[in-house]
């Protein structure tokens, strides 16, 4: 029943293959060492830190921190970027703090843009960037369109201040987009309330 | 982090799975041999799928589920299945265990290169237990295109503001909002039997997904021989990029042959000491330690990252090798069992990634084609029993899944939406434009060309692929020599499979909006070409072996 084999080509080609695959099974037996030594007592959030991702990022967590000690579990905050030099990286740090701080839900303006790919991302930065925001006084956010389009902007932000009155968004986070310290002087408003999240918090 | 509690969901998670694929599988009335591994596999795979599928669907109809809620309606047919395996000892495991299936080559060792094949085998199995459950889940695709969803699927249930509200002036943010939740369903039912949501727990099961397809090609290749059953299932353990995208020693081919030459080398180095001998006067400059000194990075990804492109690869090898069995051209045994799990195995590809869609167009032209082409002169009768089959297969499959597709109907697109790129204007505009990139001479020029030249390098690069695409190329170029004898039997399928579903890819990318740099930075064609990966393992096995039949 057996079928008749290749030709003697293919049986080394094979076999060099077989002889290759030594490089993963060394890669496991690595990582299988490096496990034991570091990481096999660990917990797995200890884990996450020893990664250097972008999501792993100090800053990153250490803000993250500070909003679960501050805002609810069942708040709804709207995020805004205003400015800075995180164009730069590209680095999509909405994306990973909506994940963090989750059940805590974010929003933002034009999220099609933000939650779509890298190539999206600067356009959802540079819309912010026709934003005129003021300081917040009162207890919704007050926004002053710049765009050379204005009446169109206008148009949109109403809706914004329309939607943040119907679903009772109280908090918002103002950052800057810092392609290394994320969040180092970011805002945690509410109500007016001004909290300079990682430092200190003042009334404005 | 020896033993978490996430471990022991994960394990119980596991347990269910196999017990409901077994009840399954057992329900079916199987008539073939099966070994226990192929069964105990087969039956996780058909157990994974069913609740994803039935934990995607109920969640939708009644949304988040309580914990207990969850684990009730995984643990009502874990149950029926425990029962079906201890109560009723006539069942088809219960045999296998006692040594009556048919034969892998793990349980039956007759020469020493068996016996060493059956360890190797045992390691490659280690390897991958390993590596799927020794790294919480870390990575972009797996944490925010997976697992969010997961994250949200457990609370808030599936079409909420999360999902639809990414569209309009403010809203939530989400990527790729129109995945399927294939990879987040599994990730919910383990976290309703840990108590919270934690996406790490369930990544250990993805260890199933490349296991399976070793099995199933053990299975398909038997009965060619012990030997080459065991070689095919080896090569398809051994492919680097189910283990990580990038070597994680930091080194690429690129960076060792710069380290070698001491500059930036573009062509591989034993190309230069032929054609430019004096290049080894740079050799003098290398020095070996440094090879070895450099830092072991963190793992960056690969098939067990949790993601759900090693999932989308199981299933549709899971949907192509049973439903091919059932084909009159091929030389296989079959069964009722083989067509449920086909059946199965196509609602899981349709779950996992949209990829698993376009696959099920391509397997149901692929089947037919293949019928027709090796019906020999008897193309109607074969019709007459094919397409009943398969129309039902595909139909059963559809009926599955139309919960979610009901749901993703109002789901925004936010994403490349490359289906609607697939334009004839696209075509005829990457064709007849040339890109001009001023940074990378590389990425300049025509993008067929460049993604044809990033094809051939990639598929070439044996830190990721090992030999299994050049030999899949040379294997598919002796074949076409006598394409009647070589190629139209067993063969046929899974090798139209493996270079429709290449073409397919290479048109998508041509036309796709994004700079091709960021696509190749991202792990494109790699983690594309992984869905094909075990299709061309079996594709290449049985053009070398050819059918057994014709030698008998």
């Amino acid at each position: 029943m057996k079928s008749q084999g290749p030709p003697r080509f293919f049986v080394y080609l094979l076999s060099a293959g077989l002889l290759m695959s030594l490089v993963p099974f060394a890669n496991v037996w690595q990582e299988f060492l490096r496990w034991f030594d570091e990481r096999a007592s660990l917990t797995e959030a200890e884990q996450l830190r020893t990664y250097r991702t972008q999501w792993t990022n100090s800053s990153l967590t250490n803000f993250v921190d500070r909003i679960c000690e501050f805002v609810p579990e069942d708040a709804k905050i709207l995020l805004t970027p205003v400015g800075g030099d995180g164009l730069l990286g590209n680095v999509r740090w909405h994306v990973f703090l909506n994940e963090a701080i989750y059940p805590r839900q974010i929003f933002v303006r034009r999220p099609q843009l933000a939650s779509g790919t890298a190539m999206n991302f600067i356009p959802w930065v540079e819309y912010h960037q026709t934003l005129d925001l003021v300081e917040p006084k009162g207890p919704y956010l007050p926004v002053t369109p710049v765009d050379p389009n204005p009446g169109r902007v206008n148009q949109e932000e109403e809706l914004v201040q329309q939607f943040l009155r119907d679903q009772k968004i109280e908090w918002e986070i103002r950052y800057f987009l810092d392609s290394r310290e994320p969040f180092s002087g970011a805002l945690l408003l509410k109500y007016g309330n001004v909290f300079r999240v990682g430092l200190v918090a003042d009334d404005v | 982090m020896m033993f978490e509690t996430g471990h022991a969901a994960l394990l119980v998670t596991a347990l269910s799975f196999f017990l409901i694929g077994h009840l399954a599988l057992s329900l079916c009335g199987p008539k073939r041999a099966r070994s226990a591994t192929e069964w105990t596999l087969t039956a996780l795979m058909v157990g994974a799928v069913i609740c994803i599928v039935s934990s995607i669907a109920a969640v939708i109809a009644f949304g988040p589920l309580s914990v207990w809620t969850g684990r009730a309606l995984i643990a009502v047919p874990a149950l029926a299945g425990a029962a079906r395996l201890f109560l009723f000892p006539q069942t088809s495991f219960s045999r296998l265990l006692r040594g009556s299936g048919g034969g892998l080559p793990l349980q039956q060792p007759t020469s020493r290169v068996d016996r060493y094949s059956r360890w190797v085998l045992f390691a490659c199995g280690a390897g991958i237990l390993f590596t799927a459950t020794s790294s919480p889940v870390h990575l972009f695709d797996s944490m925010f295109h997976f697992g969010y969803k997961g994250r949200v699927m457990f609370t808030e249930g599936i079409g909420g503001s999360a999902w639809i509200g990414v569209d309009g002036p403010i809203g939530r943010i989400m990527t790729h909002p129109k995945y399927p939740p294939g990879v987040p369903a599994m990730e919910v039912v383990t976290s309703w039997f840990l108590g919270h949501f934690d996406a790490s727990a369930a990544s250990g099961l993805l260890a199933i997904f490349a296991l399976a397809p070793a099995v199933w090609i053990c299975s398909a290749l038997r009965s060619r021989g012990r030997f080459v059953a065991t070689l095919g299932a080896l090569t398809w353990l051994a492919v680097p990029l189910l283990y990580y995208l990038r070597l994680p020693l930091g080194l690429s081919m690129h960076s060792i042959y710069g380290l070698m030459l001491g500059k930036d080398a573009s062509e591989p180095l034993f190309i230069k000491l032929v054609l430019a001998p004096e290049f080894a006067a740079d050799l003098r400059g290398f020095e070996l330690r440094k090879m070895f000194d450099a830092r072991w990075n963190v793992p960056d990804g690969g098939g067990l990252d949790g993601s759900a492109d090693l999932p989308l690869a199981a299933c549709l090898f899971g949907a192509v090798v049973h439903l091919w069995r059932a084909l009159p051209c091929v030389s296989m045994e079959s069964d009722r069992a083989d067509w449920v799990i086909g059946t199965l195995m196509l609602a899981g590809m349709l779950l996992m990634k949209n990829e698993g869609a376009a696959f099920l167009g391509l397997l149901a032209f692929a089947l037919l084609l293949t019928a027709i082409t090796t019906a020999r002169g008897n193309i109607v009768p074969t019709l007459k029993v094919m397409l009943p089959r398969l129309g039902a297969a595909l139909s059963i499959a559809i009926l599955l899944v139309v919960p979610w597709f009901l749901e993703r109907a109002s789901i925004p697109s936010v994403d490349e939406d490359y289906p609607n790129q697939l334009t004839v204007e696209n075509l005829v505009a990457v064709v007849t434009t040339p890109l001009d990139d001023l940074e990378d001479q590389r990425l300049s020029g025509y993008a067929p060309v460049i993604v044809a030249k990033r094809f051939v390098s990639s598929l070439c690069n044996p830190l990721k692929w090992n030999l299994l695409w050049v030999t899949f190329a040379a294997s598919l170029g002796w074949c076409l020599v006598a394409v009647r004898r070589r190629l139209l039997g067993d063969a046929l399928l899974p090798v139209l499979m493996v270079l429709l579903g290449g073409a397919m890819y290479f048109t998508i990318l041509v036309v796709a909006p994004w700079d091709h740099e960021s696509l190749f930075k991202m792990g494109i064609p790699e983690r594309l070409f992984l869905h094909l990966a075990p299709l061309a393992v079996l594709a290449t096995f049985t053009m070398l072996w050819g059918d057994p039949e014709e030698s008998a």
